[in-house]
């Protein structure tokens, strides 16, 4: 289906493949409004490379089509990053789009917490993410 | 010169440390919150022994607060450091990464708010849900 997003500030029209995916793009985009000082003194609002990056990020996770997945929470950063969060079971994957556009992770299975940085991330990175977090009852 | 980043010694690990929620960052109807809030370089947080709920109110206006021990934030592998805010406000520290102060909690974010719980006082604003997105 074809959904168009838009925002103060903008719109896109995105193909997409289900409702949690419009709704993902729809909370990102959203970020654009954010004034500066947001959160608190000196907080900025997301930069446009990691509104780009989250929603380049959240196109390749719809890309894998795993249908255990529901919305992710979106949330602004006070550094200008933008945060995107699924949860699976106990499993939990932050993935943190940074102000230049790289990414990095948090994963969480029951209490055990890891992390690690993707950089400028690829299809098998999202991939092999998603593979983590969608192995669990 | 860069700062020295200390632990505040003299600071209990029983300790009662108050957290600002802004309320972008409650997640859902069950009141869970964002690790974002705790992702911070240097996490804000007031020593509750150190100043009153209402005086923490008139900081962030309309935001509900969490709590968490400086005994946490140490068992995670954080030092509590001694920072006034920018009102000089001397109650205030800056949770930060032992190895690493300067940098930005990622880890140790969500261990401390798996830890972290909501606080319910007549000074301060009770959590509420997120508000829906407008449909277009």
């Amino acid at each position: 289906m074809t959904s168009v997003l838009s925002s103060a500030n903008g719109t896109m029209t995105q193909l997409v493949r289900g409702a949690w995916e419009a709704e993902a793009y729809r909370h990102t985009l959203a970020l654009k409004d954010l004034p500066d000082n947001w959160d608190r003194p000196r907080s900025s609002k997301p930069t446009r490379q990691a509104i780009n990056s989250a929603l380049t990020f959240i196109e390749r996770v719809a890309a894998l089509d795993l249908v255990v997945l529901s919305t992710p929470f979106v949330a602004p950063m006070s550094h200008g990053g933008v945060q995107l969060e699924w949860e699976h079971g106990q499993r939990q994957l932050d993935v943190e789009l940074l102000p230049d556009g790289t990414a990095r992770f948090v994963i969480s299975d029951a209490g055990n917490v890891g992390e690690g940085d993707l950089g400028f991330f690829s299809a098998s990175d999202v991939e092999a993410l998603f593979g983590w977090l969608a192995a669990t009852p | 010169m860069p700062p020295d980043y200390l632990d505040d010694a003299e600071l209990a690990d029983g300790a009662v440390l108050w957290h600002s929620i802004n309320p972008r960052h409650i997640k859902d109807d069950e009141l869970n919150v964002s690790s974002t809030s705790y992702s911070t370089d240097g996490l804000s947080v007031y020593v509750i022994d150190e100043t009153t709920a209402a005086a923490l109110a008139a900081k962030f206006p309309g935001w509900p607060f969490q709590w968490f021990t400086a005994g946490v934030a140490r068992a995670v592998g954080c030092i509590v450091c001694k920072e006034p805010d920018d009102d000089g406000d001397t109650s205030h520290r800056a949770v930060r990464r032992a190895s690493d102060p300067p940098a930005q909690l990622r880890g140790e974010a969500k261990r401390i708010r798996n830890a972290a719980k909501w606080i319910h006082h007549d000074d301060v604003p009770e959590p509420q849900p997120p508000s829906p997105l407008t449909p277009e």
